[in-house]
């Protein structure tokens, strides 16, 4: 057993080991702004500002100074947690993302648990019957959703759930123009509206997590320790759950931390397609009234935020599991 | 599905793809850019295999240069990506030093931040023209491939016929071109193909997204055609531009699977 200090001490050594990896995202940032072809002041103030705002914000970021000025400057301003002020919206980037922020984590939870249960269970039938005719069904279905993008997903499920059948709605947060008797209800009504986007995303996931499962319940299964809980003659389930599950599920759940990226790239597309409102259905709004200000530190935000999640989740399953060792 | 598995047929169909693709004018009745708005949203019928969209383009048409602007983008991006990860792997897996664990540490980088919303920030500032679109995607689409090669250039290093080499005094680029590069082709590859499914879908979604080059028509555009489209009953504009995306995808990425299986079994 390591001390509690020591575990403290590494979790602080991993974060400042980030250091390097944030100020590579904002030299990206940087590198953006110098990439594009128009005026550098027009980017960072948005199409829609005034002359005399466009002057200011040039002076601001010194972009009339030495290239290594402007990088020193911009550095220090993302730093003191400064991304710039979105014209569209007329309030600091920060705070229009963090109003957007908590939808997205709703959803991206959301999701991320589905494409984890399920693919969790599809896999451990797969492998405990990998004889049956049940198991290269579930691989095959799995390969078709792994390469079925979330946008023709996601569309045949509002097809056939929001427009022919009309179980779920089409998109959106809550019913419009209706007053919720009570907070329950209201849950009740986010959650309606909720369904349809998790499912898409988690379906999406589930594929990747199929074949990981299966893979290492397989392994699981025919290790020596495996077959001696069998031979102890235990029931089926308790073999499943307490023997196997245990050991198969932590290159699973490794997955679904690395995975975090690539969760980002389908939420922004489930988003937008299901007008739920968070980063990803906000990046599209920046794109579209071209607000660069405000694209330019949602990218800064998410991609600081993985880094800093990975690393933590990263850490947790060390502290779990000691046969992890340190990536970094 | 056994059919699915074998690579005889995985090949054919890209071939066949390939084909559709290359022969887009011949086979294509109209131009998929010609809007007829009066012929719009029309179901599908002998004038129109596929129907029509709410513009009034012939979805048959546009689903066949769609294949063609697919692999168009998937094929030149992805070539792109896998040289820049096979030169990258190679220096910094025989050589190391500076320069290699410098770009390794780069694409680290990389691959630690969301890397679509890194390609959407990058064409929007760049414009989203074709050849704006293949090279983002290969740009961020090098670093996982160079760490699977860099990986096999450090177990094939320390091989005995490398040791012989380097022993009879042969030059480090000649080791690395004539030795280590002919084992390395298995996974290059594999991942060539890997990158070319991840290629298009990434073109596909930017393209939902409205991020694309609207001189070639993208299957992604006709699907975001298709978001409007289905609510007023026109399934066509969704069913088969989906069924040839879901395709084109299916098959570069059973073909990385099973040329790995096929190529080089100890990975597999």
């Amino acid at each position: 057993m390591k001390g509690l200090t020591s575990v403290f001490y590494r979790l602080l050594i991993r974060l400042i080991l980030l250091i390097p990896v944030v100020l590579a995202v904002v030299t990206i940032g940087f590198i953006l702004i110098k990439l594009f072809p128009g005026d550098p002041a027009v980017l960072l103030a948005g199409e829609a500002a005034s002359p005399q705002y466009i002057e200011r914000v040039r002076e601001v970021y010194g972009l009339d100074r030495p290239i290594w000025e402007q990088y020193l400057r911009y550095l220090e301003k993302v730093i003191m947690f400064d991304l710039g002020y979105s014209l569209s919206y007329k309030r600091p980037v920060l705070d229009v993302i963090l109003t957007r922020l908590p939808y997205t984590i709703i959803l991206a939870v959301s999701g991320l648990s589905i494409g984890l249960i399920l693919g969790l269970l599809l896999g451990i039938v797969s492998a405990w019957y990998r004889k049956k005719l049940i198991s290269p069904i579930i691989s095959s279905v799995a390969f078709i959703f792994y390469s079925t993008p979330v946008y023709v997903l996601g569309q045949f499920l509002i097809y056939y759930f929001a427009i022919t059948y009309r179980v779920f709605p089409v998109g959106g947060v809550v019913t419009i123009g209706v007053e919720h008797s009570n907070f329950y209800a209201y849950i009740l009504d986010v959650l309606w509206h909720l369904t349809l986007p998790s499912i898409t995303l988690g379906l999406v996931f589930m594929a990747s997590y199929v074949k990981l499962t299966r893979s290492s319940f397989l392994e699981v299964l025919s290790s020596s320790y495996f077959l001696a809980a069998r031979s102890m003659g235990l029931r089926t389930s308790t073999l499943i759950l307490k023997h196997a599950l245990r050991n198969a599920i932590i290159p699973v759940v490794t997955l679904a931390g690395v995975q975090l990226g690539m969760l980002i790239g389908g939420v922004i597309i489930t988003e937008s397609m299901f007008s739920w409102p968070g980063i990803g259905q906000l990046t599209m709004e920046a794109v579209s009234t071209r607000d660069y200000p405000l694209l330019l530190g949602i990218f800064i935000f998410t991609s600081v935020a993985v880094v800093v999640i990975n690393a933590v989740v990263d850490f947790i399953y060390g502290v779990i599991d000691p046969r992890i060792k340190d990536r970094w | 599905m056994r059919w699915l598995n074998s690579l005889t047929i995985c090949v054919a169909l890209t071939l066949l793809l390939g084909i559709v693709g290359l022969l887009a004018d011949l086979i294509a009745p109209y131009d998929p850019l010609n809007t007829r708005m009066f012929r719009g949203l029309q179901p599908p019928s002998n004038v129109n295999l596929m129907g029509t969209d709410q513009l009034g383009r012939d979805v048959f048409s546009w689903v066949i240069y769609g294949i063609r602007t697919s692999l168009l983008v998937g094929l030149s991006s992805a070539t792109i990506a896998v040289a820049i990860a096979v030169l990258i792997g190679l220096l910094s897996g025989y050589r190391g030093g500076i320069i290699g664990n410098t770009l390794m540490r780069v694409a680290d980088v990389f691959l630690s931040i969301p890397r679509f919303m890194l390609i959407i920030v990058t064409v929007v500032l760049l414009s989203p023209r074709i050849s704006n679109i293949i090279l983002v995607i290969a740009i961020f689409s090098w670093p996982e491939a160079a760490r699977v090669v860099r990986s096999e250039v450090l177990s094939i290093k320390e091989r005995e016929y490398v040791m012989a080499a380097k022993a009879l005094g042969s030059r480090d680029l000649d080791i690395m071109v004539s030795e280590i590069l002919p084992n390395v082709i298995p996974t290059i590859l594999s991942l060539w193909t890997l990158i070319i499914a991840d290629a298009i879908l990434t073109e596909s979604a930017l393209g939902f997204l409205g991020l694309s080059d609207l001189n070639y028509p993208s299957l992604g555009v006709m699907l975001m055609m298709a978001k409007n489209a289905i609510f007023v009953g026109g399934w066509w504009v969704l069913l088969f531009p989906s069924i040839a995306l879901v395709i084109l995808i299916l098959v570069f990425n059973s073909l990385s699977d099973k040329l790995i299986e096929r190529l080089s079994p100890r990975l597999g």
